[in-house]
């Protein structure tokens, strides 16, 4: 009764339940991580052996420092490096994932190498910062039993390979399914959606189809079996390197696009352009956010702005091509602390799992600095119908900071909108928009922007 | 044992040539251990694993030792093994 009183003071982090050998908990805005006693000879394991100083050292592994705390029936409490936002694999474009995979193998391998393996293989213990994937869940390292197969093996197909061999066979929107299926995809589907050919392709035949096709077959029959069935370190190693070359191989690449002129303002001309970076680049300094959110961010050219004065950014974008090439420049040139993630601002994340607690929803994981959503407005409220204040609401449970662009009816983008419909917006003005959003906000500046019809505001919440 | 033939030939009936080495490595293998895991690995999976994994560790030693001939033969450095999984790819 003492240690679950104690348990519930210390605020336990509600997707921290499934490990029996720790969980996380919140105590003065401090994340703590408890390392139960189940856990300890793994522990020392890990830090004795070096491996972990080599995966930090690498920044392959999140690192922490050991408190002076204690709790009832626990070994140690460490206080990992705290990140500010966690994103989840569905918000992720293909080489996120892809990278997150790649960052499992790796570590996998070298646990390997000093005599260790993961315990699991869940694609929520990979964050991203500074433009690199990065493991978080210290609890994940077992001393490695000679001949023990990899117990998280089916986790890794499920949460990894599944989802991106459908991704780069089927579709990219197959992505999506991770936000049903919060422990992976489970094989039999992804074997079903793959197309045949797949069956060729020797590492999705054995990892997926012949997987799934096991499962089935010895679903609830082999625990009542306790032979001595066997892999070997080496075929360890050779199945870690056989998934890392099934992972590498996977390749999304859009049909009909050109990754180097995807992106164009073909709206805007040179001079409306530059006085807009500049506008930005004012308020930006005018506030100083900590963080900044560029919702509708497209390849993160105006995030960048942020990024580039060191502000944690995050860059979202509905489309998964944008958000790859803003992943993909940022992790090969950038490297700017920004993270591109997809996000659908009419359908954005919400809580999931167990008691709707386990992932949180966009809204639940904190307000941001300051919120930018240039070029959106007339997405959200003309293609989707939402009505200007509604835009407002909303807005304000993000962030305190509001810059936002008016794009009118007479622009030309919103033009393309109205082509195929009727135009059933009679508030959609500069004046309805300015009404709507002063109910919640005061407005701190707007600026026409040159060479167009739209106008950028700074806006600030009112209390 | 039994278990893990007759899967094999239940899966591979379909003539898939390539496949058949691993008919051999699975007549050498044996049943599902017993686990003490936080995560249920899942029977299936492990018995596919106990199969591949066998091929697929011949495979690497393979590919381990042409690396080294190789390496011994152009003078040059070694391929970082532990590379193989980096970040950056190819």
């Amino acid at each position: 009764m003492k240690i679950i009183l104690q348990v519930r003071r210390m605020n336990k982090l509600p997707s921290s339940f499934r490990d029996s050998d720790g969980f996380l908990y919140q105590e003065d805005d401090t994340l703590y991580r408890c390392i139960n006693q189940s856990y300890s000879a793994n522990y020392e394991m890990l830090i004795s052996s070096g491996l972990y100083d080599d995966l930090v050292k690498k920044g392959l592994l999140i690192s922490h420092v050991e408190t002076n705390k204690s709790k009832p029936g626990g070994y140690k409490i460490i206080e990992p490096k705290k990140l500010n936002f966690i994103s989840y694999p569905y918000e992720w474009s293909f080489s996120q994932l892809r990278d997150a995979a790649l960052l499992t193998l790796q570590i996998q391998k070298r646990a390997l190498d000093k005599g260790q393996s993961l315990k699991d293989a869940s694609a929520y213990n990979i964050q991203f910062t500074k433009g690199k994937a990065i493991f978080i869940d210290t609890l994940s390292f077992e001393v490695y039993e000679e001949g023990k197969p990899w117990v998280a093996y089916k986790q890794f197909c499920q949460h990894f390979l599944a989802p991106l061999a459908l991704a780069s066979h089927v579709d990219i929107r197959c992505l999506h399914l991770l936000r049903s299926y919060i422990d992976g995809i489970p094989l039999d589907l992804a074997a079903t959606l793959l197309p045949g050919k797949t069956k060729f392709n020797f590492s999705l035949l054995t990892h997926i189809h012949l997987h799934a096709h096991a499962q089935i077959k010895y679903a609830g029959k082999a625990k009542k079996q306790t032979g001595k069935g066997r892999v070997s370190k080496m075929g360890m190693l050779g199945l870690i390197d056989h998934l890392t070359t099934a992972i590498k191989k996977l390749k999304w690449q859009p049909k009909g696009t050109e990754w180097g002129n995807y992106y164009s303002f073909t709206n805007y001309s040179e001079t409306g352009f530059e006085t807009k970076k500049s506008l930005v680049q004012s308020f930006i300094k005018k506030i100083k956010p900590a963080t900044f959110w560029d919702i509708g961010a497209n390849d993160g050219t105006f995030s960048k702005l942020a990024a580039n004065k060191g502000i944690e950014t995050l860059a979202f974008d509905i489309d998964p091509i944008a958000v790859e090439k803003n992943y993909l420049r940022n992790k090969e040139s950038d490297n700017l602390d920004m993270l591109p993630l997809l996000m659908d601002f009419t359908n954005p994340s919400t809580n999931l799992g167990w008691a709707q607690e386990e992932r949180s929803g966009l809204k639940e994981r904190g307000k941001t600095g300051c919120l930018m959503a240039l070029a959106l407005i007339h997405h959200i409220s003309i293609s989707n119908n939402v009505p200007l204040g509604s835009v407002a609401k909303f807005f304000c449970t993000l962030s305190n900071y509001l810059i936002i662009e008016f794009v009118p009816k007479e622009d030309s983008q919103v033009q393309k909108l109205l082509t195929t419909r009727k135009d059933i917006f009679p508030n959609y003005h500069k004046e309805g928009f300015e009404q709507s959003f002063s109910e919640f906000y005061e407005i701190v500046e707007q600026h026409h922007i040159a060479e167009t019809l739209r106008t950028l505001y700074l806006m600030k919440a009112k209390v | 044992m039994i278990i893990t033939v007759k899967y094999y030939f239940c899966c591979m009936s379909k003539n898939i040539e390539f496949i058949k080495p691993l008919l051999f490595i699975a007549s050498i293998l044996c049943l599902v251990p017993k686990v003490s895991a936080y995560l249920d690995p899942g029977s299936g999976s492990y018995i596919i694993q106990m199969v591949i994994a066998g091929f697929l560790g011949g495979l690497y030693a393979v590919k381990l030792y042409w690396y080294r001939i190789v390496g011994f033969f152009k003078r040059s450095p070694r391929v970082d093994e532990n590379n193989s999984a980096g970040q950056k790819d190819e």
